[in-house]
């Protein structure tokens, strides 16, 4: 299980976000700083191996790249749904089963995930994710 | 059981190709039932007429598991069509060009294998997304930056596969693909450039080897598949400094690309530049209920209104260099003077330093993926088409294209999302059409606008260098030097190289012997 970072943090979706997000510097991030680059040892370059087997897909890397970190269904679902609701991570309205269909079928312009890019058990634990996610929440923890 | 089979294939003998994948990945990796292969269709094509529908999928976990599938394709001749992760949206997505292929889904392969720090290359597997290649470097804390695409959700090798273009210095992300691993129709795993030694260092360092190169055969192409590869990152810079600039009419793209042409072919502006029109911002801004009831495009008449509203002009140009301050204010300077001569108009300049945290934006390296909104202009259920003819980066040639386009957009009623990508010696028109995928009238006029801009270009020798699935055979007739004597070639090597014609028939316009009298306007849909 690969480590999941922090939930971030959504600015509103504004017009004037969208257009400089696109291109420019200015907008409010939550990029880490890096270190230096290293610079190469003797002969041997040095070589970061990574695991062997890829991690399991998780909310964070499956549906957070649309569903937070400023995403695409955050915005479609703050239109449709109003900005309270964007957030899949802290709703109390989506029952297992319906996530299940929803990832399986699509849902307007969501489109359906595959069992190869998601598959059956990767699902179960990104559903237990977000029913954990929701206990906090309603524990009055503040995941946004 | 599966609904559809291939050409010449009855729906026994897919049952029996299917089970025997089972029998070999594993019954869970095996899909033929029809509610698991909705994520194979085209989400964003149009609903009607029905078209490259899948015969199942299969999801091999390594190398090894893909050999066994090849070879049983083979046996029981069946197609296959790979997809890495299957978010080429406005192409397809993970939908096969022909009704009846099974999809070979690579999503399983997403390992990243190897990341050399200090030549800034990463060595990973069709399954790994931009955002799962972003994510990795963070964590790792390793000071290397991937080009990202507008849209990120996408796989790192499909994308460069496919030639997709974008951001930063290796935004020409075909050319930052250097080594492959790629398994042949018949099993064998080939290495290319320096991978073809035992034990080679330089694999993924130099591009070429001895005796042809390969490479450039497995992108776009239906030769074999890409298992693994090389791509070049830039190392981190110690700053991005980005200049704005909003103009105000149509016509100024054409001072635009004529003064940065020189420019970018002399390396002062890093990778390829991206020019947009107010349109893709307002497209994107979800908002199209406050200027418009209908789903006709909003009027000419209006556009003023809009880009006050949105702060726009009528093109946005952004530009980014990266590296040491001083380098990058010199080359700064150098566009400023030069657009001096055209405009009194003044760049806005904004600047990132190392170690301050990263605007989430795909100049800066972050993956994004709110571009897609555009999918939900028109309805819920919309989708988006791109055309992208190569055009030389020429003042009057990019004018007069531009206004065509627009010409033909207002034609047939669609909202103008149009762009410009300037690459070293050439350029990207981009023309996105949106529309409601449901709206069967809508779609007849978006195929008409699409054929008519092929067409249009055609005569003036622009060429589309990647389309949507449902154009790849007209896009392909398009290319007729010596009465398409190129694609001739492709035949024969198509022949030669899977004579079974097991892998994504109908790719990019080029079939198997046994499918080549019928083809996707045939009737193989």
């Amino acid at each position: 299980m690969r480590d999941r970072p922090p939930l971030s943090r959504i600015a509103p979706a504004t017009v004037a976000a969208i257009a400089s997000c696109l291109i420019v510097a200015g907008c409010s991030g939550d990029g880490a700083a890096a270190d230096p680059p290293v610079a190469p040892q003797g002969d041997v370059p040095p070589s970061v191996l990574a695991k062997a087997s890829p991690p399991a897909r998780t909310y964070q890397d499956a549906c957070a790249t649309c569903h937070d970190r400023g995403g695409f269904g955050v915005r479609v679902l703050a239109d449709r749904l109003g900005p309270e609701n964007a957030l899949i991570h802290v709703r109390n309205d989506l029952a297992p089963e319906t996530i299940r269909a929803i990832v399986r079928n699509g849902m307007g312009a969501m489109p359906a995930m595959s069992k190869g890019e998601v598959s059956d058990s990767e699902l179960d634990g990104i559903i237990a994710f977000l029913g954990e996610a929701r206990t906090r929440v309603r524990a009055g923890e503040n995941l946004q | 059981m599966p609904r559809t089979s291939p050409p010449g294939i009855d729906t026994a003998g897919l049952a029996r190709a299917m089970r025997a994948f089972a029998s070999e990945i594993g019954r869970e990796w095996v899909q033929v039932a029809e509610e698991n292969l909705v994520p194979y269709r085209d989400a964003y094509g149009f609903a009607q007429p029905v078209a490259h529908e899948p015969a199942g999928a299969v999801s091999p976990a390594n190398v090894e598991q893909l050999r066994a599938v090849l070879r049983l394709a083979n046996e029981h001749k069946v197609p296959l069509w790979p997809i890495s992760r299957g978010k080429n949206f406005g192409y397809g997505g993970a939908a096969p060009a022909m009704s009846g292929t099974v999809v070979l889904d690579l999503g399983r392969m997403r390992g990243i294998l190897d990341v050399d720090v200090a030549r800034g290359v990463v060595v990973v597997e069709p399954g790994v997304g931009f955002f799962d290649l972003y994510d990795f470097l963070e964590r790792e804390k390793i000071p290397l930056w991937a080009s990202m695409p507008g849209n990120s959700l996408g796989s790192v090798l499909g994308n460069a596969l496919e030639y997709g273009l974008g951001y930063g210095p290796m935004g020409d992300r075909a050319n930052s693909l250097v080594g492959m691993e790629v398994m042949l129709p018949s099993g064998e795993l080939v290495r290319t450039g320096m991978g073809a030694m035992e034990g080679s260092p330089c694999w993924n360092l130099f591009p070429y080897s001895y005796g042809p190169s390969w490479d450039r055969l497995f992108m776009q192409s239906s030769f074999g598949i890409v298992t693994k590869a090389g791509v070049w990152l830039y190392p981190e810079p110690e700053e991005v400094l980005s200049l704005d600039l909003e103009v105000p009419n149509e016509a100024d793209i054409g001072w635009i690309v004529e003064a940065l042409a020189p420019l970018r072919m002399r390396g002062v502006v890093q990778g390829p530049v991206n020019i947009g029109n107010f349109m893709r911002i307002v497209m994107g801004s979800g908002r199209r209920s406050e200027w418009a009831a209908d789903s006709h495009a909003i009027p000419d008449s209006r556009h003023k209104e809009i880009m006050e509203e949105f702060g726009l002009g009528w093109w946005g140009l952004h530009l980014t260099f990266y590296g040491e301050p001083e380098l990058n204010r010199a080359r700064a300077k150098v566009v400023t003077d030069a657009f001096a001569r055209h405009t009194a108009q003044r760049f806005e300049m904004h600047s990132w330093k190392r170690g301050e945290p990263r605007p989430p934006a795909p100049s800066h390296g972050v993956p994004i993926s709110f571009p897609l909104r555009i999918a939900n202009w028109l309805s819920p259920n919309g989708g988006h088409l791109g055309f992208s003819p190569v055009l030389p980066p020429d003042r009057t040639a990019i004018e007069q294209q531009i206004s065509r386009s627009r010409a033909m957009f207002r034609k047939h009623d669609f909202d103008f999302y149009g762009g410009v990508t300037l690459g070293e010696r050439h350029v990207n028109v981009v023309n996105m059409l949106a529309y409601d995928r449901d709206d069967a009238g809508m779609t007849k006029r978006a195929d008409a606008l699409f054929r008519e801009l092929m067409a249009d270009a055609e005569v003036r020798g622009f060429g589309e260098y990647r389309s949507h699935l449902s154009y790849m055979d007209d896009v392909r007739e398009t290319y007729g030097f010596n009465g398409g004597a190129l694609h001739r070639l492709n035949e024969w090597m198509k022949d030669a190289i899977d004579p079974n014609g097991i892998l994504a028939p109908g790719k990019q316009g080029i079939w198997p012997r046994h499918l080549r009298d019928v083809g996707f306007r045939g009737g193989r849909t």
